[in-house]
């Protein structure tokens, strides 16, 4: 609110820009978050005092404890960060000033604008790049530990402990981190871009939905100190009930990720709902951020669904409720029901921005219009609209309301047609292409194969009584990992190699990308076919060892997962190597016709120093006739970023910083 | 196509040299992919000990079979673009653009009818498969009385055994499932503690045992043998080795079964 | 995609354009929290109908007073009356006195948020005891965690008017802040509706 009352508030610059934040970065949040962790740790343990009564009703005076100071750490972390500074201010009436804004967008900080609480929309998509990197490597470093384990029969190498603990861990490691691979780097970074805005409509709302995952990070891996996380990802009641410590991190990183995530997702959806260039009609809008929004747009309702989910298990926990207790009136299919309410349209809050990215790629190295925009829309409204009514496919064999078990199947089916929708465009725009075969078009290809497999799998499973045989097996956890990281991941990678010469300046290898694109994915089609196999073969998910009769098909996926991870390695290396090294990006290395592509490397602080009009949609391809040029150019116009030769890769500030901060820029540069 | 009409190309659609290659690739493939369907998840699957299981394995590869065509025409479209469609070399910005197709109404027509007529089919063959599992008692080898009157079995899974109770065979209590071959059986499961899932891997048949209900779910055994029980539910530290032997007997064996195991004091 | 460079320099953008993003934003906000309001409803009616065990609210357990719950919501419809009172009919214009009518509105609502606590503190169960109790704490809870903001948000604009700092166009400030009023008011009421439709023993 403070943006718009600057222009009529100048205040005397009594101190420098910035303010108490030019002293918080993440180093003051980290102590901030420490201290205040102690802090309520002492004092849950010695306000709480043990009632003698409390060890026979299921109050659990360690559990409350754990949750005091999990959560005293995220918000002391975000304090110290400096997080909560902009509300007081307005509270107070101490409204940021035009330097203020511009402090806080990160001008003239170099690489320490990453380490604060900075406002940048491009500061916050390498943030989140950075961040989800680091999750994917995570849980990727303990899929490798998992698939060790399942190398043959009865291994011992985890035990059933820790197999149990991993198995959890880097299932819910991966359920955020692909939830957020695209719709936070891309479409933090990019959408800005690609509908001509100069920054969020919430900056700070932005910087905040950042900080709190890695809020979250230590909460979520504090697990793995206080006896894991034993019941999967999905974490059903009332095993979540009688688990050890690690479960208070899994609900209170939950808790935090959802709150997280609604902030990011109104504030997308805000941003391209109302910030739109001019001329950008919804015809004219890419399809990637159609792919975005509707992915941030379904997480706005779904995810509060899984926080209230997880705050019951906490109750539960911390107090002794009951919700999910059966012998005191509480039922584990509600913990099903709600968790499924998110679960089910988080799947196409991961996969559809990751194939709207590949659909917008895809045009460009095909040279062609996208087949069919309509088509494209349509598809992805029609997801939207389903997935909010098929949770209950994933309680098919649970005994609630059997009866209903017919619609849910009806509904989930249906969503195989708008899913063939996706299909047909990209296909259709494949079509007599000019194919360009680069990494971003190869994970195209890829995730043509990819999806149609998790596709016609996932439509055996919507199949009641098939999903009665294979519910629970291995052919469910193959079959979501097709889609997920067939389509899902490869898309985010697709992505990132299309995008990663517009964020870092920088070309991203080819031969490396080539290497690790054929180990990946040769990989990962080795290792879930494999796991098919087992699965139809009747191993059941999340067993740290099992029949000898299932040994071959382990072993091929094993083998098919250290692939991945040699694979893995490759692309990270070529990132940090290209990002550091590489060859230096011109503006619009691919010839694309996206916004994005209009502006200089490195992007200026305030993205467009003209704003761009719109005057035709992103994908005017093998016209024959030539442009229409209307409207008029008003007299001496500045071609959009014309006067950058390439430009340096560093992360520094293009030559025009002081025009403007980003969060201030759309009212009080014309002032200065 | 009229929109994609270049200089040179006057032909129809059908007479390009592009649809008819990739008509013939989509062919090939079709028949490759349904030649897949018909063989190797019935082989995959395992064996039939149930008619739920016959079931099953019908509807997977019917379900195959008509997921080939689909499969095989986005295949064979993106196999055919690489090798037809594919640039050599990197692209310059003096290159030509491919043809500005925007769509076509009766390819979007087409495959939007195709795909809705698909969906169309497998949910009635769904819907058909789900009343048969609901009442699997129609197999003809089931004399009608036995159909009347199933076997009932009561599951109960605790942290990390099942327990099975035939309460219409004198409550008769074991830790291996026996049941008699060509009746119909009900399961009445239920749980202790977790949610656990009550999984017969060769009949097909699967259903959550949860704490403080009880779900059902039927069949009828159809081939003598020795089985798996699993539990397909995450249930805690030893999920893996909760497992156990089903048992399909002969009617006089599982007579002889139940007598010797009878609590002795009635 | 084509760009014409008609715009030089930056735009200042219209107050009200930024309001209605503004009021976008907010809006979206307030459906993800009625997704959490409707959540805690369904838990509670869902636990009711199923009565696991018949052990929801068996006999002989304590039942919470519907009078606390809907006092309460009566109170922060109060509240809320008193905010809206300071604004024009069309919430385009502001009362003169509109800090100190704000900071009534705050006070009720802040009345409400200790009756909330008490009510909570007084609960003739722990939370313990069965899952009607688990329900019923959670929903309280809830609100209060919503009065929390309301009372931040209200003086926060008390304040701001108070300085000079919200006028003229920049009104819509006031308009969100009272959106959220009402929504926290909604909320309220469907919390206490939720267990004036089934409370008691469940037979």
């Amino acid at each position: 609110m403070s943006t718009v009352d600057t222009a009529e508030a100048p205040r005397v610059a009594e101190s420098p820009a910035g303010g108490v934040m030019r002293w918080l970065n993440m180093g003051t949040g980290i102590v901030c978050g420490i201290v205040l962790a102690f802090v309520g740790h002492w004092l849950a343990t010695s306000l709480i005092t043990a009632n003698p009564d409390d060890a026979v009703s299921g109050v659990n005076v360690t559990n409350q404890v754990q949750i005091v100071t999990m959560a005293c750490w995220a918000i002391g972390f975000m304090a110290g960060l400096g997080a909560f500074v902009g509300p007081f201010r307005w509270v107070l009436g101490r409204d940021n000033t035009h330097a203020d804004e511009s402090f806080l967008a990160g001008k003239d900080q170099g690489v320490w604008r990453y380490f604060r609480f900075t406002t940048d929309h491009k500061v916050v998509g390498i943030q989140y790049l950075v961040l989800t990197m680091t999750m994917l490597a995570a849980g990727g470093t303990m899929a490798m530990l998992i698939r060790t384990n399942l190398i043959t029969s009865n291994s011992g190498f985890l035990g059933p402990q820790t197999y149990n603990s991993l198995v959890g861990l880097h299932g819910l490691t991966m359920i955020l981190a692909t939830i957020i691979m695209v719709t936070g780097p891309f479409g933090n970074f990019i959408v800005p871009l690609m509908i001509g805005a100069r920054d969020m409509a919430f900056p700070r709302l932005n910087a905040l939905s950042l900080w709190l995952l890695v809020a979250m990070l230590p909460v979520l891996y504090s697990a793995a100190f206080l006896g894991g996380i034993p019941t999967g990802w999905t974490g059903y009641t009332p095993l979540a009930d009688q688990g050890p410590g690690g479960v208070n991190s899994y609900l209170m990183a939950i808790i935090i990720f959802a709150i997280s995530t609604a902030v990011s997702g109104m504030n997308i959806t805000t941003t391209v709902l109302s910030m739109r260039a001019r001329g950008m009609t919804w015809n004219r809008t890419p399809i990637f951020v159609y792919g975005v929004v509707a992915s941030v747009g379904l997480a706005i309702p779904a995810f509060p669904m899984f926080m209230t989910a997880e705050v019951l298990l906490g109750v539960d926990r911390g107090l002794g409720g009951n919700f999910y207790v059966a012998s005191a009136g509480g039922q584990p299919w509600l913990y099903q029901n709600l968790f499924w309410l998110m679960g089910h349209p988080e799947v196409y809050v991961i996969v559809l921005p990751a194939i709207a990215a590949l659909m917008e790629l895809t045009t460009v190295f095909a040279r062609k219009p996208l087949f069919s925009f309509n088509a494209a829309v349509l598809s992805i409204l029609g997801i939207v609209g389903l997935s909010v009514m098929v949770w209950a496919h994933h309680m098919f064999t649970s005994g609630w309301a059997t009866a209903l078990n017919g619609s849910f199947m009806l509904t989930t089916e249906l969503i195989s047609v708008p899913t063939g929708g996706l299909f047909l465009v990209i296909v259709g725009t494949i079509w007599r292409g000019r194919i360009w075969t680069t990494l971003p078009m190869m994970s195209t290809y890829a995730m043509l194969w990819n999806f149609i497999i998790g596709g016609v799998t996932g439509i055996y499973l919507s199949d009641v009584p098939l999903d009665y045989a294979l519910q629970g097996s291995m052919f469910v956890t193959a079959h979501f990992h097709y889609t997920l990281m067939g389509a899902g991941l490869t898309g985010a990678i697709g992505a990132l190699a299309y995008w990663f010469p517009k964020m870092t300046g920088r070309m991203l290898d080819k031969t490396l990308g080539f290497v690790s694109f054929w180990m990946v994915q040769i990989g990962f089609n080795v290792t879930f076919l494999g796991m098919f196999m087992v699965g139809m073969e009747g191993q059941p998910r999340r067993v740290e060892h099992y029949n000898s009769a299932f040994a071959t098909g382990n072993f091929i996926s094993t083998m098919g997962a250290y692939a991945i991870g040699v694979g893995m390695l490759v692309l990270l290396y070529a990132v940090v190597d290209s990002w550091r090294n590489g060859e230096r990006a011109p503006m619009n290395p691919w010839g694309a016709k996206t916004l994005e592509w209009t502006v200089p490397n490195p992007i200026p602080l305030e993205n467009f120093h003209v704003m761009p009009v719109v005057t035709e949609d992103a994908y005017g391809y093998g016209r024959l006739e030539p442009r229409p040029t209307a409207p008029e150019p008003a007299p001496e116009p500045v071609p959009v970023g014309a006067y950058v030769d390439g430009g340096s890769g560093d992360l520094v500030e293009g030559p025009d910083d002081e025009i403007a901060g980003s969060g201030d820029s759309r009212t009080g540069t014309a002032t200065t | 196509m009229a929109t994609s009409l270049q200089p040179g190309e006057r032909t129809h659609w059908w007479a390009r040299r592009e649809t008819r290659e990739v008509f013939v690739l989509w062919a090939v493939l079709t028949v490759l992919l349904v030649i897949f369907s018909l063989t190797v998840p019935n082989a995959l699957l395992g064996v039939q000990a149930s008619n739920t299981m016959t079931a099953v394995e019908r509807t997977f590869t019917i379900l195959s079979v008509a997921a080939s065509p689909v499969a095989a025409l986005v295949w064979a479209v993106a196999l055919y673009s690489l090798v037809r469609w594919r640039r050599k070399g990197d692209w310059s910005p003096t290159d030509d653009d491919g043809p500005p197709m925007r769509g076509n109404r009766p390819a979007v027509a087409l495959w939007i009818g195709g795909s809705s007529a698909l969906c169309l089919f497998i949910l009635i063959l769904g819907l058909a498969a789900l009343q048969v599992a609901a009442s699997p008692n129609q197999n003809p080898r089931i004399a009608p009385a036995q159909a009347r009157n199933p076997l009932v079995v009561e599951v109960t899974g605790e942290q990390w055994v099942w327990t099975f109770r035939y309460p219409g065979n004198g409550g008769v209590e074991t830790d291996q499932l026996y049941l008699p071959v060509n009746r119909a059986v009900v399961f009445k499961v239920t749980s202790d503690d977790v949610v656990h899932s009550f999984w017969v891997v060769e009949m097909g048949i699967k259903v959550d045992a949860n704490p403080g209900e009880i779900t059902t779910t039927q069949t009828v055994p159809t081939r003598l043998g020795l089985y798996n029980v699993r539990c397909a539910e995450l249930c805690g530290l030893l999920h893996a080795d909760m497992e156990t032997a089903a048992h399909v007997v002969t009617a006089r064996q599982f007579a002889a079964w139940v007598n010797a195991n009878k609590p002795s004091a009635g | 995609m084509t760009t014409e460079s008609l715009v030089k320099a930056h735009p200042i953008e219209d107050a009200e354009i930024v309001g209605r993003r503004w009021m976008t934003g907010a809006g979206l906000l307030i459906v993800a929290d009625a997704s959490f309001v409707a959540a805690l409803s369904f838990t509670y009616l869902y636990l009711r109908g199923v009565n696991t065990e018949g052990e929801f609210h068996p006999p002989k357990s304590a039942t919470a007073s519907l009078w606390w719950s809907w006092v309460i919501t009566a109170c922060m419809v109060a509240g809320f009356a008193v905010y809206r009172s300071g604004m024009g009919r069309s919430q385009q214009t502001v009362s003169s006195r509109f800090a100190g009518i704000a900071m009534l509105g705050v006070l009720i609502m802040t009345v409400a948020l200790v009756l909330n606590i008490l009510q909570m503190a007084t609960f003739p169960f722990a939370v313990r005891d069965n899952a009607y109790a688990s329900a019923v704490f959670v929903i309280a809870a809830g609100n209060v965690f919503h009065l929390l903001i309301t009372v931040f948000t209200g003086i926060g604009a008390a304040n701001r008017v108070r300085r000079g700092l919200t006028k003229g166009s920049q009104l819509w400030a006031l308009r969100i802040v009272g959106l959220w009023w009402g929504w926290v008011c909604v909320a309220a009421a469907t919390g206490a509706l939720t267990i004036s439709m089934a409370n008691g023993i469940v037979r």
